[in-house]
């Protein structure tokens, strides 16, 4: 069953990616990215990390598409604008090469990667305590980090908005 | 695991100093600005000048802390750390003559100049993946930022458009190896990684792939081919302070990672990697410096000539002795007074223009005599020449090369391949050079040069000369700094 369960989301989330590159219509290929980012929480609910599953469905099928909706619907391209991804042999090289590496790497994971999460670690409270004892620094850093974003968006729209 | 906080700080020091700086800068902004949008932007300008002079000469203060996983302050992080903020102050005395064209940003500019500054000093404390992520996170951003920050420009534009989609693909890269060297090692710790890679068995592929990855995503940062396309466009788009700093500030903080991944967490196992380094390098030395010939456009020539300068970088990467090391840290500080100066006299000849094509430097022997010989001087250390201080960084980074060469003929290759890279760079800095003496200026008039900036070159220049005839006390600080890491 857990076996099956797996293949069905490994597979989704695979078919959907694919969907999302070879789509001609932009709308088309934002729709299947939150598929595919549905099937990886459905993965992560399968490796008790149950926190990142529900933060990957909030933020990243929730707000972020949404923006990528948005903007796709601003930009409103007309359908002769659109095109869909054109082949060339360099692309076929470079990806060939990486699967090589890749299913070479993943072939031989070591065995941390097997042994699953245990129950406990999939909590609010465990990441949290983790979070601000282990993490600080960077924790702290990305709170500048975003700080200075903010900063910096505002300057760059408040600018155009004036020219 | 709890944190000590009195060690945090110890540590951390500079980087919060740097944090408080940001926040009174952005107060004052908002306060003495008093409603308006942009804000007082000298007075902006003048406390992050103050604040980052104090914390420069605090850091002269700093002795190495015994670190955690969360960060480290050895005399390498120190070293760096000085480096940065160096860096950053010739960054704001540069954009001087320039900041008037960022019409509603001259406040902001200085505030995120802060922003990267305080995340380039954090890189070079990094203990573990985590740090180093988000660090180099808080880096890139803020240059995207700065990279559009002329947006009426569409040329500035493409340039942060650029950037940043190059900039994302490389984190995904960097995020994607992380995850598998956590995979295989169970750590983010850089000693527990090394101490997995230097087991004594073959490592295993996932974490070979992992490592790699990461490899690759720093690669981007200091512009090694093939990952350097990035490098020409964005370097000509933004403006010119900006270029600067990316030239010179983020290249350094991916050199500083790059440093701490080869010598310290593949440590001994790098040996295994001479092949790949050395093959990196002398496809960046042939690109950097074979692009450079037919360029037309002074930033982007400076943007192929920092990618031959990477290959250099990566020549010592592939020697990993601790020689080559020292090299390194005396290669960026030589690089960073070049550069700036080059930069610097960019500014000032094509300040009536949103372009450095090669014609404003056109007859610069008539127009400001000083300025030429600072520039000729500026392009004689990139390129090598002996009195500069340009020649002994690529005198250090061959010799510990040449010690590598004996028993190795890729690194033999590298060397003989890296020799005639050097007279390939002389021949289009001396392009240069001559278009100073030789051409006639379309615009003869007078360029007037302010006070401060003069200092400025003239530091600059002062510094590349002693180096080039005095180095020891600064190659014995590099080599404490270098000898932190081994």
């Amino acid at each position: 069953m857990e076996q099956l369960l797996f293949f069905l989301m490994a597979g989704g989330m695979v078919a959907a990616t694919l969907a999302t590159i070879f789509a001609r219509n932009p709308v088309y290929s934002a729709i299947f990215m939150i598929l595919s980012f549905a099937a990886t929480a459905g993965l992560f609910v399968m490796l008790d990390a149950y926190l990142i599953a529900v933060v990957e469905v909030l933020v990243y099928a929730g707000a972020i598409m949404v923006l990528f909706l948005f903007v796709i619907m601003l930009i409103n391209l007309r359908s002769d604008e659109l095109e869909g991804l054109k082949v060339n042999p360099l692309m076929v090289i470079a990806a060939g090469t990486f699967l090589g590496l890749m299913s070479k790497a993943v072939s031989d994971l070591g065995p941390a990667v097997q042994s699953r999460a245990n129950d406990l670690e999939g909590t609010p409270a465990l990441v949290a305590e983790t979070l601000f004892t282990e993490y600080a620094v960077p924790f702290e850093a990305v709170s500048l980090l975003l700080l200075a974003a903010i900063l910096g968006t505002v300057v760059l729209a408040r600018r155009s908005q004036d020219a | 695991m709890e944190i000590d906080t009195t060690q945090l700080f110890a540590v951390f020091g500079t980087e919060v100093k740097l944090a408080v700086l940001a926040l009174v800068l952005i107060l004052t902004d908002l306060f003495i600005g008093k409603g308006k949008l942009t804000g007082p932007a000298d007075a902006v300008r003048l406390v992050t000048f103050l604040g980052l002079g104090l914390v420069l000469a605090d850091s002269f203060t700093l002795v190495p802390v015994l670190g955690a996983d969360w960060g480290t302050l050895d005399s390498f992080a120190i070293y760096f750390k000085r480096f940065f903020l160096v860096t950053a102050l010739f960054i704001m005395g540069l954009s001087g003559p320039y900041e008037a064209r960022f019409p509603a940003g001259r406040a902001e500019f200085p505030i995120l100049i802060v922003f990267t500054t305080l995340g380039m000093c954090m890189l070079a404390s990094v203990n573990d993946f985590v740090t180093l992520f988000v660090g180099l996170e808080l880096v890139t951003i803020t240059l995207f930022l700065l990279a559009a920050f002329r947006p009426q420009l569409p040329r500035s534009i493409e340039a942060g458009i650029k950037f940043v989609i190059v900039g994302a693909l490389a984190a995904a890269f960097l995020v994607y190896g992380l995850a598998f060297v956590y995979g295989s090692t169970g750590s983010f710790g850089f000693a527990e990684v090394s101490a997995v890679v230097n087991n004594g068995e073959p490592m295993s592929g996932a974490l070979t792939f992992g490592l790699l990855m990461v490899l690759v995503g720093l690669s981007f940062k200091i512009g090694v081919v093939p990952f350097h396309v990035w490098v020409p466009d964005v370097y000509q788009g933004a403006p010119t302070p900006v270029t600067a700093f990316l030239s010179v500030g983020s290249k350094a903080a991916g050199v500083v990672l790059l440093m701490r991944v080869v010598y310290t967490v593949l440590g001994p196992a790098a040996s295994e990697w001479t092949t790949l380094l050395a093959g990196l390098a002398g496809l960046t030395l042939i690109m950097g410096n074979l692009g450079a010939i037919p360029q037309k456009d002074l930033k982007r020539f400076l943007g192929y000539s920092g990618i031959a300068h990477a290959g250099f970088l990566m020549m010592a990467f592939a020697t990993h002795t601790q020689d080559s090391a020292t090299a390194i840290l005396f290669y960026m500080t030589t690089y960073l007074f070049a550069n700036i100066a080059a930069f610097l006299v960019i500014v000032v000849v094509s300040r009536t223009a949103d372009d450095a094509g090669f014609d404003r430097i056109n007859g610069l022997r008539d127009r400001s005599p000083f300025l030429a010989i600072v520039f000729i001087i500026a392009m004689l250390s990139l390129a090598g020449v002996p009195p500069t201080a340009g020649f002994i960084a690529k005198f250090m980074i061959l010799r510990a090369a040449m010690e590598q060469a004996m028993h190795d003929p890729a690194m033999m290759a590298l060397v003989v391949l890296g020799l005639v890279m050097i007279v390939v760079g002389l021949y289009y800095y001396l392009c240069v050079i001559k278009r100073v003496f030789m051409r006639d200026a379309k615009d003869t008039s007078v360029l007037e040069i302010s006070g401060w900036t003069k200092g400025l070159l003239l530091l600059c220049v002062l510094v590349i000369v002693v180096l080039g005839c005095y180095q020891a006390p600064l190659v014995e600080l590099a080599g404490e700094g270098a000898s932190s890491l081994f």
